[in-house]
Parts: structure tokens; C-alpha cells; sequence
């Protein structure tokens, strides 16, 4: 073999395995972080009001063979009394709805077939009224995106 | 020359997995907060006439029932206050009997002024609805015969921690 022919060779390697690289490229980015929520208000004799967040979106990019699913968690366990949902719009596969979000990921979107293009996360924070008072602190809310054959 | 593109390869294999690895998930912070709540509500637009007595005693009290009122606080230790704006005619006294939430004492019927006075206390952290609340008008007979008037009475929530 010529070296010119093992440079064509090594070349058509490396296409290659940089098209295998590209096929198994998927990949799910989000739009920013939603504003703070703040629960200040209630009916009387009703919990307090629910803080709803909407304002954020979502997009799988370049899903190839198989199905995905996005699965979301928090870091760290929410507290005592209060709850925080995430909901997921989708244009692929379906959206799990409104779900509680824990330390143990949960699906939000399956099958996922085709791309998925600025969808709404929507945040919805809910407290009773024994959470008591609770400062202002933060969770990190991670979006996983797992290929499903 | 074989080495170099051996080691071209393996960066763009590390670097592809890089990439592929990074891709897969994607994070958003939240920050949250939950403030000081204390909320109260009545309903009803009570109505009381004293219009008889019972020979030798005092005038018969009005009644009224049927009233409600309800309360969501995220505090602990809150008391609800009563008070009107202006003093009641000579010889007559209204008061309000708030029937207290879970965990809450109520002062019973308790006579209402123009200073603010507790009529329940040591709410905490709850949300409770249509609680009762009755009043009730009491005249002495030296209090003559009165024009019919009205009073607003201002329930507030406080002290709460």
C-alpha cells in the first residue's frame, strides 16, 4: 500500500468513525433558568397560592435511531411542605404531564422520535401552610436525555 | 506519520466523547421562597333586634348564627383581634364568638370596643374554612329604645412568628 494510499484509507477511518461519533449525537439544551418563585399569597381558609413558572424551553437536538426519553431530578430534597412540579411540552412522543420533581429521576418525555424545538418547562411550586415560612434557596433541576431502542 | 494520525484519531475520538457525554443532560436552577402568609375572611351580614324580655328579667339577647369565618397561616402563634370603630350606644353590647381552628384557643363571646381585643389565639400553621361565628347584642333597659345602626367589625390576624 502507497502512502498515499494509507493516508485515503486512514482518512476514510476517521469519516467514518466521526459519522458513528455524529449518529449517536443527541443532545438536550435549555433555555435559561427560570425567574425566582415566591409563594406571598392565600384565600383564607386555603393553602397557599401556587407560583406557576413558564417562561423557559427546552430542545432535543438530532435524535437519530431509537426512541429518547428525558428524565428529570432535583439535588436535594425539597422542604417539608412544599412540592415542585415540572411539565414538559413536547412535539415527539409524550409528554408524563405534571410531575413532582425528587432526587430519584423521573420521566417527563418519552419517546422521542424527531427533533424537539423550544418546548415549555413549566415550574409549578405549591406549599400547604405547615411549611411554615421557608427562605429563599435554590435546587438544581437536571434534564437527562437517554436513548430507548 | 502513523503516529501522528493515531494520536489525531484518539483527540477526536476523546473529543466526540466529550461532547456526546456533555450533551446528554442539561441543567436549570430554581430558587424558591415561601413568605410570611396570614390570611382571614368572614362571611355574613348579621342582623340583631332585641324586641322582647321576659317579665322581671333583662331585656332577651340577639342571636346571630350562621356566620363564618376562615383563616390560612403559615406562622406560628397568630391571634385574630376584634374591634369596631366607634362605641356602642350606652346600655348595649355586641360581641363575637369565633369558634377556634384546630390547635387554637377561642376567647368565647367576648364584648367588642373600639380597642382591638383577641377573640382567638395561638393559631399555627394551618388553613381552616368556614369556622363558626355567631354574635350577639345585649341591652340593659336603662338603654331605652335605639335606632337601628350599624357597626363594622375589623377582624385582624397578628403576631405570628
Amino acid at each position: 500500500m502507497t502512502a498515499t494510499a494509507r493516508r485515503i484509507r486512514c482518512a476514510v477511518a476517521v469519516t467514518g468513525l466521526l459519522v458513528v461519533v455524529a449518529e449517536a449525537q443527541a443532545q438536550i439544551t435549555v433555555s435559561g433558568s427560570p425567574s425566582t418563585m415566591k409563594i406571598s399569597a392565600a384565600t383564607a381558609g386555603s393553602a397557599p397560592l401556587a407560583v406557576t413558572r413558564a417562561g423557559t424551553k427546552y430542545t432535543v437536538q438530532q435524535p437519530t435511531s431509537g426512541h429518547y426519553t428525558v428524565t428529570a431530578n432535583i439535588n436535594a430534597p425539597m422542604p417539608a411542605g412544599v412540592t415542585l412540579t415540572i411539565a414538559l411540552a413536547t412535539s415527539s412522543g409524550a409528554s408524563s404531564g405534571t410531575v413532582t420533581l425528587g432526587t430519584t429521576p423521573q420521566n417527563v418525555v418519552t419517546g422521542i422520535a424527531t427533533k424537539v424545538t423550544n418546548r415549555a418547562i413549566t415550574y409549578t411550586l405549591n406549599a400547604t401552610a405547615s411549611a411554615g415560612v421557608v427562605p429563599i434557596q435554590t435546587r438544581s433541576v437536571t434534564l437527562t436525555l437517554i436513548n430507548t431502542p | 506519520m502513523k503516529t501522528v494520525s493515531f494520536l489525531s484519531i484518539s483527540t477526536l475520538v476523546a473529543m466526540a466523547a466529550a461532547s456526546f457525554a456533555s450533551a446528554q443532560t442539561a441543567t436549570q436552577t430554581v430558587t424558591f421562597q415561601v413568605s410570611a402568609i396570614n390570611q382571614i375572611a368572614v362571611t355574613g351580614a348579621p342582623s340583631l333586634v332585641i324586641n322582647t324580655a321576659v317579665a322581671g328579667s333583662p331585656l332577651t339577647s340577639a342571636t346571630s348564627a350562621g356566620n363564618t369565618w376562615s383563616v390560612t397561616t403559615n406562622q406560628s402563634g397568630a391571634s385574630i383581634t376584634a374591634s369596631i370603630p366607634s362605641a356602642m350606644p350606652a346600655g348595649l353590647t355586641l360581641s363575637a364568638n369565633l369558634v377556634a381552628p384546630a390547635g387554637a384557643t377561642s376567647t368565647g363571646l367576648t364584648a367588642l370596643g373600639t380597642t382591638a381585643v383577641n377573640v382567638v389565639t395561638g393559631i399555627t400553621k394551618l388553613s381552616a374554612a368556614s369556622l363558626g361565628l355567631t354574635y350577639q347584642l345585649d341591652a340593659t333597659a336603662a338603654a331605652g329604645v335605639v335606632a337601628s345602626g350599624t357597626r363594622v367589625v375589623t377582624y385582624t390576624i397578628t403576631g405570628g412568628v
